[in-house]
């Protein structure tokens, strides 16, 4: 689902540090959820994350080569990884981007 | 290395990102979750690196997350070279680390003033930053801070509202003159005082005047989990830009 993270922040109907899933689609920030008690903070990304998008497919060849003039072995080894899990990470940025929507009535 | 700062500049930032935050389940250090690009340590490293006067930036880690910091390091603070310490088991110690870590150039007079930010700070902003700066340079420390005059003292049962304009919320980064912040680390090291943050120990083992800077709204210290909303929404509101 997107790009999840979890980290403790602490939340404010439990009172306490807990664990919380943080989701992402693509740069934006999508939802928050608290793993103990469930709460969730979210919002609809659907018209930002076009925008956000294009903006990330515009500045990447110059992030690329960035990387590759400050360390061209490190670069050239991460590709193999990197290159064939871009498709999928797209199609769960998508499927959370379309989640989201639902984030609207919050 | 920022354009030959180094050479010129006699401030050091010391951005913490050590702390804990270790609960099963949780695979990241907060301080390292992304935020509008870039995780919330490198919007502080990025402000650092573009206020003039701060030539070195250090980042207190924890050793169990170097792979990300190096990541991190490489991919988000582009141009700025960072220096990286391990932290202690408290936030005390982890800044007590720092400064040993600079002692030799606190020594020789090459650093001059040292400022220490909480790295889930996110949204301090270069103009503050050299607004600490400059105040701990003239009066030897500087705490930025917001007005607080809804706080109340507690006594027993009893509330005790203060005078208005002698409250305030303390933010960081908290700005010193290298040499007596170090020294006075050094001493509470020794006697096992354990403080709340950078000014109470500054306060107890340190001579040195300490003076209020009015501090931002925006720097919100990342705690809750709607702050991360609203922090996302503060960038978007300035164009993803400090």
């Amino acid at each position: 689902m997107g790009t999840a993270r979890h980290a403790e922040l602490t939340c404010s109907r439990c009172g306490a540090d807990t664990v919380h899933e943080v989701v992402y689609a693509g740069r934006l920030l999508a939802e928050v959820t608290c793993t103990v008690c469930g709460r969730t903070y979210g919002r609809d990304v659907r018209a930002d994350y076009l925008a956000d998008l294009r903006q990330r497919l515009i500045t990447k060849p110059g992030r690329m080569l960035r990387r590759l003039r400050k360390d061209p072995l490190r670069f050239a080894s991460s590709l193999p990884k990197t290159v064939p899990a871009k498709p999928l990470e797209l199609l769960d940025e998508i499927r959370v981007v379309w989640q989201s929507g639902r984030n609207r009535r919050r | 290395m920022i354009g030959g700062m180094q050479r010129r500049a006699h401030a050091a930032a010391v951005v913490l990102a050590s702390g804990s935050g270790t609960r099963v389940g949780a695979d990241v250090n907060k301080v390292y979750l992304p935020l509008a690009g870039r995780r919330l340590v490198s919007w502080s490293l990025a402000a650092f690196a573009r206020v003039p006067g701060i030539g070195t930036l250090v980042l207190v880690t924890r050793p169990q997350d170097h792979e990300l910091v190096e990541w991190v390091l490489e991919r988000e603070v582009d141009g700025a070279e960072v220096e990286v310490v391990h932290g202690g088991r408290s936030r005390q110690e982890s800044e007590l680390r720092a400064l040993r870590h600079l002692a030799e150039r606190i020594d020789s007079g090459a650093i001059d003033t040292v400022l220490l930010h909480d790295g889930a700070r996110p949204l301090a902003s270069p103009a503050l930053i050299a607004g600490v700066l400059q105040t701990a340079r003239r009066h030897g420390g500087a705490v930025p801070g917001l007005a607080a005059d809804d706080i109340a003292a507690v006594t027993g049962d009893a509330l005790e509202h203060l005078p208005r304009g002698t409250a305030i919320r303390a933010q960081t980064p908290q700005a010193f003159s290298a040499r007596p912040l170090l020294d006075a680390y050094e001493e509470a090291a020794r006697r096992g005082f354990d403080g709340t943050d950078t000014s109470s120990v500054m306060e107890r083992f340190s001579g040195l005047p300490v003076h209020w800077v009015a501090g931002e709204q925006e720097n919100i210290k990342v705690t809750y989990a709607h702050d991360l909303v609203i922090a996302e929404r503060v960038l978007a509101s300035a164009n993803y830009r400090r």
